[in-house]
């Protein structure tokens, strides 16, 4: 555990060194709030609501799971560049899983935007755009833990394309397969409430909607009561599915390890 | 009382195969490497045995490319062998990975395995942390680093920011904090001058003699292996040639010595080179001579010397030749190595 700290601190500091970069991505954040927010506006023209879905509850939505999306920084290419650079033989030699301290290091980056990305662009969303707030303060509970859940699920989601590097040399194709598609199925561009019912119920299916879709709907009191247990129970299964598939690959993988250079 | 040492790594018919993608040229090639790729296999370490025992300093040496790092890599746990087993300490190395590498240390010369970013110093708190090593054990072995290797101008900068010499103390500062009893060391006097070396040197004779540790390292230095190693072992192209002691190998293989002439008033080219080996052959019937043009008009002229002494031939080339100048020395480990190397020497 303390090494765990230990390494999430470390990539807690490491974020601070290069300031001009957090704030170009506070920036860019912020800009694609605003551009979309703009392009659903003259969507809906002078329309209250849209499949009794109404504009403001598109633009919670779309700034909750972008703002989400920006925080949740999983990065797909650590094992390969681990493997490009040869610093693997470092993690390899440290009495830690390497999984742990990948962890560690994202929930570092994570914390990190959380107090800088994530409050900064949510304050300034809903001044300049106007936000729903949460149904109630439960409701905002149950999204903070819809929320953590929905993380394990994209993380673990992440773990898998990661640990492809030991089979293929570049993970970046399937790394931007895996990002468009959960862009698109878990409900960051298009809300999911404008989907055909036959679409979700094949989404529902899937493990993208446990990411941002579900949380949100906590948020907006959309999913209630006892759904939201069954919301919880669906996040936490896809979550060990893919997080089994995750271990079968790395123990696997680590019979492949390679060191460049040296 | 008699001192038995305790085994603390066995290794038996250890093989390390790579595959290397073999791609071919041209559009064609191209395709075709898309749909079949074709592979070569490359055998990097060929079923290599031996033991190592508690306390030993074992230099690990070898021409580039001979399997050294291979080997290194795969007693620190970090490749698996393809076939062969390894006991280090009654672990399996990939096997027990996270159990077996909180008791040795590792330190890559090519590779530093400090946060680039970060302090020194945080690079070794974190150390700490993953170690689980008690605060006065840290403290204790890390002010006693700090002093033998001298790190106390350079332990509040980052890294990316050290010389090579003062990153790869770091290195080996962060390599023992934990104080394991086992040590892997992969070139670590890699690029570094003289006296970095001798501070290097010094300090791993000092962990190993006073705090026995023990040390395995590879180091294409032979000064390294000559001062602080008792025992060698030899790779070449994936195969152990030589595990023995230091001395007997010098005895064995270095019974010869070394006599530079430097000639005075005549041009030194081929004739006179075969003249000399000629004069001596006659001389000194039944030795071998072998004679090297250093250029400058030095030549150098080695023989064994068991049966005949240098100031016999000294005097002989004295009389007969105009020297200016003479120096006489041992053949030293450098160049026995680099004749077997080289396939001179068998062994
Ligand atoms: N990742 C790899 N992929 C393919 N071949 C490799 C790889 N690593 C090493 N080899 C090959 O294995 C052989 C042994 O390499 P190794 O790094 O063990 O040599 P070494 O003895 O450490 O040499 P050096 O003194 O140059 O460091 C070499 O022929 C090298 O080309
Ligand atoms: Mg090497």
């Amino acid at each position: 555990m303390k090494a765990f700290m230990a390494y999430l601190k470390i990539a807690f500091k490491s974020n601070t060194i290069y300031r001009v970069d957090f704030l170009f991505s506070i920036i860019g954040t912020c800009v694609n709030i605003f551009i979309y927010c703009a392009i659903w506006k003259a969507l809906y023209g002078d329309n209250i609501s849209v499949n009794s879905v109404s504009y403001e509850m598109v633009t919670t939505n779309f700034i909750l799971s972008l703002a989400m999306s920006s925080v949740f920084s999983t990065n797909d290419f650590v094992i390969q560049q681990k493997l490009w650079d040869g610093s693997i033989s470092t993690d390899m030699v440290r009495p830690i899983d390497l999984r742990v301290s990948i962890l560690a290091r994202d929930l570092g980056n994570i914390f990190f935007k959380l107090i800088t990305h994530f409050i900064l662009s949510v304050i300034i969303s809903v001044i300049f755009i106007g936000m729903l707030p949460p149904k109630s303060f439960v409701c905002l509970l149950l999204y903070v833990i819809g929320m953590i859940l929905g993380f394990c699920v994209l993380w673990a989601l992440s773990v898998i394309v990661q640990m492809s590097a030991f089979w293929i040399i570049n993970v970046w194709s399937i790394s931007t397969i895996k990002n468009v598609v959960v862009n698109v199925l878990s409900g960051i561009m298009i809300p999911l409430w404008f989907l055909p019912d036959t679409l979700k119920n094949i989404i529902s299916f899937t493990p993208f909607e446990s990411i941002y879709y579900i949380p949100v709907n906590i948020y907006l009191g959309k999913i209630t009561g006892g759904e939201i247990f069954h919301a919880y129970f669906k996040q936490l299964l896809w979550f060990a599915v893919l997080f089994y598939i995750g271990n079968v690959m790395w123990n696997k993988g680590k019979r492949r390890i390679f060191v460049q250079g040296g | 009382m008699k001192n038995i040492k305790e085994k603390i790594i066995e290794v038996k018919n250890l093989k390390k195969n790579f595959k290397i993608s073999k791609r071919m040229n041209g559009l064609p090639g191209h395709i075709a490497n898309l749909f079949k790729p074709k592979y070569e296999v490359k055998e990097a370490v060929k079923g290599i045995d031996f033991e190592i025992y508690e306390g030993e300093c074992v230099g690990f040496i070898g021409a580039n490319g001979a399997g050294k790092s291979t080997t290194i890599k795969m007693l620190s746990g970090i490749l698996y062998p393809d076939s062969g087993c390894i006991n280090v300490m009654g672990f399996e190395p990939h096997k027990d990975r996270k159990k077996y590498v909180a008791n040795i240390g590792v330190v890559f010369g090519q590779k530093s395995q400090l946060s680039w970013d970060l302090p020194v110093i945080d690079s070794f708190e974190l150390l700490k942390n993953i170690y689980k090593i008690p605060s006065d054990v840290y403290k204790k072995n890390l002010d006693e680093f700090m002093e033998l290797l001298d790190m106390s101008n350079f332990i509040n900068q980052p890294v990316r920011q050290l010389s090579l010499g003062q990153r790869m103390r770091a290195d080996i500062a962060a390599s023992l904090l934990h104080s394991p009893k086992l040590v892997f060391f992969d070139e670590p006097t890699i690029g570094l001058d003289v006296v970095a070396k001798e501070k290097i040197r010094e300090f791993v004779r000092y962990m190993n003699k006073e705090k026995k540790v023990t040390f395995i390292f590879t180091t294409h230095d032979m000064q390294d292996i000559a001062k602080t190693c008792e025992r060698i072992i030899i790779i070449d192209k994936g195969s152990k040639m030589y595990d023995g002691s230091v001395k007997e190998l010098v005895d064995k293989y270095g019974g010869s010595v070394k006599l530079a002439i430097e000639i005075k008033d005549v041009l030194v080219d081929e004739e006179y080179i075969k003249l000399l080996k000629q004069s001596l052959e006659n001389q000194f019937i039944d030795c071998e001579f072998t004679i090297e043009d250093k250029k400058n008009n030095i030549v150098e002229i080695m023989f064994e010397n068991k049966t005949l002494s240098s100031v016999q031939v000294t005097t002989f080339l004295a009389e007969k030749f105009t020297l200016k100048d003479f120096r006489i020395s041992d053949i030293d480990i450098e160049e026995i190595v680099r004749k077997i190397y080289e396939g001179g020497i068998t062994l």
